[in-house]
């Protein structure tokens, strides 16, 4: 398979992408109020692409992706817009439909691998179901987690296991796993950080999907293995034909590693273009000053974000992000910027940079 | 402003007291009302707990009148319950019992609090031999049946309110300590007790500052959990004749002696029985609201 | 005694931390875990020692023992020219007021039934100070590490991560300690809330004299606020010395393959050069014969490697490395 180019500039925004979502709205319902968690994401997921999803905490990166898996459970949960996958619009699919894609056509790997996987099973029996049945639910301890649902076994499913194992086991063999065969025998909590996240992957490759949702799931991992998970996503992504929609607030890793990067903040995407633009030429003051931040060099004076993320209950008019603005004016507190693809597959929510409001 | 920070600098009483009113209390409250059985369950006792402090002032007569005349008679006329086999007044004898049979009732939970909490707290935190023998002397008292054992007690200091008290709080405190001992230990691995014994913090500071107010929670639902089992526990032994005697009008005694008068005439050990149910049933809603009211699951939403 | 000269904070000779591993039938010691085996260093006032490795090279128990919130296995500690290991536990209590901790979790490490008022305020209830004396201070310490009036009579879970290591740290710095531990006190937080508190760190200490021992798994805060480093690796410091010249030029293979593998914002860099070390960090319990890194390393010499442990030489001013590959001498540090 062709591996997928890392160009530096912005190609065309490829046609008929893998995953668009557009003006997403989802809301929670608790007791201090209704958290508008995310107010009109809009974004694409190309074929054989990483696309990064950077921001905050509470910036509604974990929202999206556990959107478009659709596994949201506070209510009201998503009150607006598509989510359009592989030709359907998965907020308007019977609910059979989007069990047959859940966990097999879109899979998920998040941060902690040991809640994920069920510690009385060893690792192999785990890989197998999951070859056979689907992969996500929710846990006894309440996280997104991957676990089975039901499916038809099918006569030559035994064969397709015993091969899809074997891949598994040479997969994890060409990372430098010592005995993959005996690392399928083993329990999970006889395992380190490092291999459990492995398995994960291996689980949420198994069934063949075209996205894999990695929310997140280097961050417990120690640095030098951390590498190693990356690159085994990298290789996914050339093996396999998936595209991964990497969820992270680490920017070196997002930039190390996709092709390209969406910005969110309170619950929205501020910029969106090819990895190379976002940190070499960034446009909207927010990843502008990200960028800065994460530059940290000795000896040299910090930038500072002033402020505070705003109260998800209780947004500000305008601008979210205007409060923190070192760049704003006066017209930014009183009315919303558009999202504006001021190049070539560069999307921009900033209206100092276009000059483009909402009514 | 200044006088605030002051209230929550000082330690001890009053410092204790800004740490338990914090907003998550007044959330604890709103959750507790809201529920419907629960201001049911506050309602009964509270109408108790007034008829304790002014029943002997607006009762028609005193518990102790006899009017042999008017022995057995049903409820309806003058005496609205009817009266007992000495011509007493069942309805004074009840408003009156409200005193003896609240407060002795729930003493028992009280004594096992103050026995139970801080050796359950020491148990836990220090561990070693000292944890190990305050926990094996619980188990101890916890192995054998608690009624029986209460009995037995009560057998052996001779019938009396205070015997039956006794009786009541051994059986009940190891309870306490248990429930103590395991959420200490659960307390001590946290990363503010490590700081505050970083800190330099004695082990009674840390004791009382950290781990007894988080641990405020668990002991109120169990409490209120406990209220109505120890009324019913001290009635209970009123009823066997190894707690309150006559001419007490506590309500368990008042059943007792009402038996042996049943079926014909049973407004006696009925009404006194009621009483006891009323209060227990009170209690236990109380209980299941806070129960609920601090269940992080409710209050998560 | 040692350790008297001017200046010298902290001095630590050759400490050791063992945790025993009962087993069997009859609980009897069957291992131990080093997870401190050796560890020397020198640390002056007002400087900043950034201690940097992954999980299990020993960092935070190092952090513990200087401070004796673990009793060293062996070793010795001077603060100020004391002999911590020869103080009494009174002694060590007073003492404890010049030295302190900043954890990590600014969720965990707050009692959340405390206001704030009362958590800056406890390390003054602890060692009898009070009333007005303790009010004025905590005023004053929030003041400075930026909280306002309307904080401190609020509760923990009404802050953002940020806000509560503010917290933190106002309890840590209100006795005045002179030495503080700060355990990965950033890791926990959004970049942009790490950048402020970094700054706040600096300010601080020149403010008020500190001098800090930072611990991180995190290469690029290591290198943005600490003036002399220490890189350690299952217990013990494979490279240390001045954080311009061991970051300029790196010796032992571990810190390369940290700063290899760090992800940097920098998207010409490509993945592949992201080359994480082969295998598994390992478990402390199980250390390798001979050099402990040699397992992972790419670098190795040969046998001498798995048998020979090489001990810190110096490679440059002030720059120790422990490794074969330049310890041909075998030159020993001296005391």
């Amino acid at each position: 398979m062709p591996s997928t180019p890392r160009s530096g500039e912005d190609s065309a925004v490829k046609t008929d992408p893998l995953v668009e979502i557009r003006d997403l709205e989802v809301r929670f319902s608790t007791l201090r109020g209704l958290v508008n968690a995310l107010n009109g994401v809009s974004l694409r997921v190309g074929h054989q692409e990483i696309v990064g999803l950077i921001g905050e905490s509470g910036s509604g990166k974990t929202v999206t992706g556990l959107s478009i898996l659709g596994v949201l459970s506070t209510p009201p949960g998503i009150t607006g817009g598509e989510i359009w996958f592989e030709g359907d619009d998965l907020l308007r699919m019977s609910e059979a439909h989007m069990r047959r894609i859940q966990g097999r056509r879109i899979t998920m790997v998040s941060q902690d691998p040991l809640s994920s996987l069920n510690p009385v099973f060893t690792v192999g029996e785990q890989l197998e179901d999951s070859i056979n049945w689907g992969t996500i639910s929710k846990n006894s301890a309440g996280h997104w987690a991957t676990v089975r649902i039901l499916d038809r076994h099918t006569p030559n499913s035994r064969r397709r296991i015993q091969e899809a194992l074997r891949s598994a086991a040479s997969r994890l063999a060409s990372l430098g796993m010592p005995s993959p065969e005996k690392l399928l025998r083993n329990y999970p909590h006889e395992l380190s950080g490092g291999m459990r996240q492995r398995v994960l992957i291996a689980m949420a490759s198994m069934s063949g999907p075209s996205l894999l949702i990695a929310d997140e799931p280097t961050t417990a991992l120690d640095v030098t293995i951390q590498a190693q998970i990356l690159n085994l996503l990298k290789g996914l992504v050339e093996d396999a034909g998936l595209s991964i929609l990497y969820i992270s607030h680490d920017l070196g890793v997002v930039a190390q590693l996709s092709d390209r990067v969406a910005v969110m903040y309170a619950g929205q995407i501020v910029e969106e273009a090819s990895v190379h633009t976002i940190f070499k030429e960034p446009m909207h003051p927010y990843t502008k000053a990200l960028v800065e931040v994460t530059r940290l060099k000795p000896g040299e004076p910090l930038t500072e974000i002033p402020g505070e993320v705003p109260d998800m209950i209780d947004l500000p008019s305008g601008c979210y992000f205007s409060p923190r603005c070192s760049e704003v004016m006066p017209v930014c507190a009183e009315l919303e910027p558009e999202t504006w693809e001021i190049d070539a597959g560069h999307k921009c929510k900033c209206g100092k940079v276009h000059n483009r409001w909402k009514e | 402003m200044t006088t605030q920070h002051a209230t929550a600098n000082r330690g001890g009483a009053s410092g204790l007291a800004a740490q338990l009113l914090s907003d998550g209390t007044r959330r604890t409250f709103r959750i507790f009302f809201a529920n419907r059985l629960s201001v049911v369950g506050v309602s009964i006792i509270l109408i108790w707990i007034v008829v304790a402090i002014i029943g002997p002032s607006v009762a028609p007569y005193t518990y102790y009148e006899q009017h042999l005349a008017e022995r057995l008679q049903p409820p309806g006329g003058t005496h609205v319950l009817g009266t007992d086999h000495l011509g007493r007044d069942v309805l004074s004898r009840i408003l009156w019992g409200t005193r003896v049979t609240l407060t002795w009732g729930l003493l028992p939970i009280v004594a096992a609090v103050l026995i139970g909490v801080p050796t359950g707290i020491v148990a836990g935190y220090f561990g070693g031999w000292l944890g190990v023998s305050i926990m094996r002397l619980a188990d101890l008292f916890l192995s054998v049946p608690a009624l029986m054992f209460a009995v037995a007690i009560a057998a052996a200091l001779g019938p009396s309110l205070s015997s039956a008290l006794v009786a009541v709080s051994l059986v009940w405190w190891p309870w306490y300590t248990r429930l103590m001992h395991a959420e200490t230990l659960a307390l001590k691995e946290k990363v503010f007790v490590e700081a505050a014994q970083g800190l330099g913090a004695s082990g009674v500071h840390v004791m009382l500052r950290h781990i007894l107010p988080n641990t405020v929670s668990t002991i109120l639902v169990r409490t209120s959990m406990d209220l109505g089992f120890s009324v019913l526990y001290m009635a209970a032994l009123g009823f066997i004749g190894l707690g309150a005697q006559p001419p007490s009008p506590e309500w368990g005694l008042a059943v007792s002696i009402g038996r042996e008068y049943m079926p014909e005439f049973w407004w006696m050990a009925v009404f006194s029985g009621l009483a006891v149910f009323s209060v227990v049933f009170g209690f236990n809603m109380i209980g299941d609201g806070i129960r609920d009211a601090f269940d992080p699951e409710i209050r998560g939403r | 005694m040692e350790g008297v000269e001017d200046g010298v904070v902290l001095r630590v000779r050759d400490l050791k931390k063992y945790f025993p591993v009962t087993g069997g039938f009859f609980d009897h010691v069957q291992w131990y875990v080093r997870a401190v085996d050796g560890v020397s260093l020198d640390l002056y006032r007002g400087q900043t020692m950034g201690v940097v490795g992954e999980s299990g090279c020993g960092k935070t128990t190092l952090g513990k023992c200087i401070l004796r919130l673990e009793e060293p296995t062996e070793g010795h500690i001077w603060f100020k020219g004391k002999d911590l290991m020869a103080l009494g536990s009174r002694e060590m209590q007073e003492t404890r007021r010049e030295m302190q901790m900043l954890y990590q979790d600014p969720y965990s490490s707050l009692d959340p039934r405390m206001p704030v008022a009362s958590i800056v305020a406890e390390p003054l209830t602890i060692h009898g100070i009070k009333g007005q004396e303790a009010t004025r201070r905590v005023e004053e310490m929030s003041k400075l590490v930026g909280l306002g009036e309307k904080d401190l009579s609020k509760y923990p879970h009404m802050f953002s991560g940020g806000q509560r290591q503010r917290v933190s740290i106002a309890r840590t710095l209100i006795l005045n300690p002179s030495l503080v531990i700060l355990d990965e006190p950033t890791s926990a937080l959004d970049v942009s809330v790490q950048a402020r508190l970094l700054m706040l760190f600096q300010r601080l200490q020149r403010a008020l004299g500190l001098t800090y021992v930072f611990i991180s798994h995190d290469m690029r805060t290591i290198a943005y606020i600490s003036d002399v480093v220490a890189v350690m690796y299952l217990g013990q410091i494979v490279e240390q010395g001045p954080a311009r010249i061991v970051f300029a030029e790196a010796k032992h293979p571990y810190t390369q393959a940290l700063f290899a593998a760090m992800p940097t914002a920098d998207p010409d860099r490509e993945l592949r050069d992201l080359i994480g070390v082969t295998g598994e960090v390992p478990d402390p319990s199980e250390v390798p014969s001979g050099c402990r890194f040699s397992p992972r390393c790419a670098f190795k010499k040969g046998s001498m490697c798995d048998e020979e442990e090489p001990v810190l030489a110096p490679v440059g001013p002030d720059h120790l490395v422990r490794c074969h590959i330049y310890s041909h001498d075998r030159a020993e540090v001296q005391s």
